[in-house]
């Protein structure tokens, strides 16, 4: 199997009045052709800033100060604001966050979305059209709404535009970044279902953010675990799930109330994420780590592959094999 | 005994009127209700935005007047307190809300905040801000007490809110939401005090919440809400294991579950229906 992005060593920081925040360190992951690769973390820990890079859609005061994302053999960081221009919705597309925010609120949605194929491809308005029309039949949603503004929407309605959107150009590659937060159980699990569908369907592959694992768990063949800008533990969801090595991920699943199974109790994680301004010398964990070891506070564990497809930054790993 | 005892709570909002329309018309927001929480139990009530949660939750701690309905908590009827009795009484009711970064306002110290319900109330003891700092895990309280909300993570914000809810002693608490801004790892945490401050204090709490795994994990009984009613109400393991009602059989069929060797079956409902 061909692999289709490939991410080496990547480092970002963004510049701010009081210094440097290393918002990504150390990242290195590969998702094969047809995965969905799950993306877990706590808020501010760079799920979105890793995507953010990969759409090299970043802010002035954001720098790759370091690595490689490979896409499709060839390596994006380097590439100028034109080359990318070519590359995003028709390589690489992203389905946003805010789902409010996200369209314009003076333009009718279908003529939005038409836009941006005809931006892209060079193809004929009427064309554009009825691409738009089967668009909006693959995610669920009347065709005749086409000609309805933003606020005419139900949130679920303006998140399943957002992802027709994004699907406009025939993309290879999906990032979806959180696209489920503002909306109710219900409909949170209509669209996720969705997602699921089309990314199997098109054969894409995919990188879904969330805070929430039991989304992960439901929609992603493979999951990585960030914290405080690392990637900490990344591999096959079951793999994960029966056997997580770090002691964050383990936290982080503990941390977790299920309608499944037994009640049991939560354990929740003690402290607070560090300040990534001057993040600790070590495992960026070790603060509120309960394994601790002295070498824990002033080496930085590797990420390395502890098991086949299995990998892991964590110095109890390493002396466990 | 039954500490609070809700009958046939009602709440409507009139609609704009048409110009040319006869009929003045109502939201009902919230649709004759009725249900009883024990003293030191928590009732869950559980629904999809706009059901009439938070409307509930506003009635009981009369931020709102009902239309109509009794409310009696500890045995009195507080539906129509008015001025005088209400300020009197609002010693016993407490709301802990949805957002720590909005219901703290940004210039008081914690002090002053917490300090605020007890000078309402005539009570001003600073060794009773003290013990509400502690209880709630904000140690040592002399760190905390002269910092400002900015100073504080989510999670100690929130720690706060219940700190003020708690610090004169109430016999009913309404907590709107209380963890849904917050982080995983932090939720827990605040998750787990509220269960032992129950125990400590044998509060009642009335929990409300979109997420069904924490009812499941705080609630003795859960009462589902939807469109201003509540369609079902049961203990709650037998709410979880055995609904009766196809809205609440839909809404948990809608839950994701951290384990990805369950494969749930859906139930799919359309439309706003009528049940």
């Amino acid at each position: 199997m061909d692999s289709v992005l490939e991410i080496k060593n990547l480092q970002m920081s963004y510049d701010t009045s009081e210094g440097p925040v290393s918002a990504l360190d150390n990242v290195s992951f590969t998702i094969m052709a047809g995965e969905a690769m799950g993306l877990v973390g706590e808020s501010g820990c760079g799920k979105t800033s890793l995507g953010m890079c990969i759409m090299k859609l970043l802010p002035g005061n954001a720098k790759i100060t370091h690595g490689e994302i490979f896409f499709n053999g060839e390596d994006i960081v380097p590439k100028t604001e034109d080359e990318m221009r070519k590359i995003r919705w028709k390589g690489i597309s992203m389905i946003f966050q805010a789902a409010m925010n996200a369209l314009n609120p003076v333009y009718k949605v279908g003529d939005q979305i038409i836009e941006a194929i005809m931006a892209h491809d060079t193809i004929k308005k009427k064309e554009a059209k009825e691409k738009v029309s089967d668009l909006y039949k693959l995610v669920g949603i009347d065709p005749k709404r086409m000609e309805n503004y933003p606020h005419e929407y139900s949130g679920g309605m303006r998140q399943r535009a957002i992802i027709a959107m994004a699907l406009a150009c025939d993309p290879k590659f999906i990032i979806a970044d959180e696209p489920t937060t503002a909306l109710d159980v219900i409909v949170q699990d209509e669209i996720i279902d969705e997602i699921k569908i089309i990314q199997k369907k098109l054969n894409m592959i995919m990188m879904y953010i969330s805070h929430d694992i039991s989304v992960i768990a439901e929609t992603c063949d493979k999951i990585g675990v960030m914290y405080a800008g690392n990637l900490i533990e990344y591999a096959n969801t079951l793999a994960l799930f029966d056997n997580p090595l770090h002691p964050y991920t383990i936290a982080l699943m503990s941390s977790f109330p299920s309608i499944e199974g037994l009640k049991t109790k939560l354990n929740p994680v003690p402290g607070e994420p560090p300040n990534l301004l001057n993040p600790p010398k070590g495992c960026r964990f070790y603060p509120r780590c309960s394994y601790t070891r002295e070498i824990c506070k002033n080496e930085r564990p590797e990420f390395v592959e502890i098991e086949t497809d299995h990998f892991l930054a964590c110095h109890r790993g390493i002396s466990w094999k | 005994m039954e500490m609070i005892n809700i009958e046939h709570l009602t709440k409507h909002f009139p609609l704009k009127k048409n110009l040319f329309s006869r009929n003045q018309q109502y939201v009902h927001a919230v649709d004759d209700i009725s249900f009883k929480i024990k003293k030191g139990k928590i009732l869950g009530l559980v629904g999809e935005s706009g059901c009439g949660k938070t409307t509930t939750a506003k009635l009981l701690v009369r931020l709102m007047n009902p239309t109509s309905g009794k409310i009696y908590i500890g045995g009195k009827d507080i539906a129509g307190l008015k001025e005088d009795d209400l300020k009197k009484f609002r010693k016993n009711i407490q709301m802990i809300f949805q957002d720590p970064y909005e219901s703290l306002n940004p210039r008081l110290t914690i002090h002053s905040t917490i300090a605020e319900p007890l000078i309402a109330q005539g009570l001003y003891d600073l060794e009773k801000i003290h013990d509400a700092l502690e209880v709630v895990g904000l140690t040592p309280p002399e760190g905390f007490l002269y910092r400002y909300p900015h100073e504080l993570s989510g999670g100690q914000r929130q720690r706060v809110a219940i700190a003020r809810a708690l610090v004169i002693d109430p016999i009913f608490v309404v907590a709107d939401e209380p963890t849904s801004m917050l982080d995983v790892s932090i939720r827990a945490g605040v998750l787990n005090l509220m269960l032992e401050l129950r125990e400590k204090f044998d509060l009642t709490i009335l929990f409300i919440t979109h997420d069904l795994a924490v009812a499941r994990y705080m609630c003795d009984d859960i009462a589902v809400m939807h469109n201003g009613k509540i369609v079902e109400k049961s203990n709650t393991e037998e709410i979880i294991r055995n609904p009766q009602h196809l809205y609440t059989k839909a809404l948990l069929s809608a839950v994701p579950i951290p384990d990805p060797r369950v494969k749930r079956k859906r139930i799919r409902i359309r439309g706003k229906q009528d049940f």
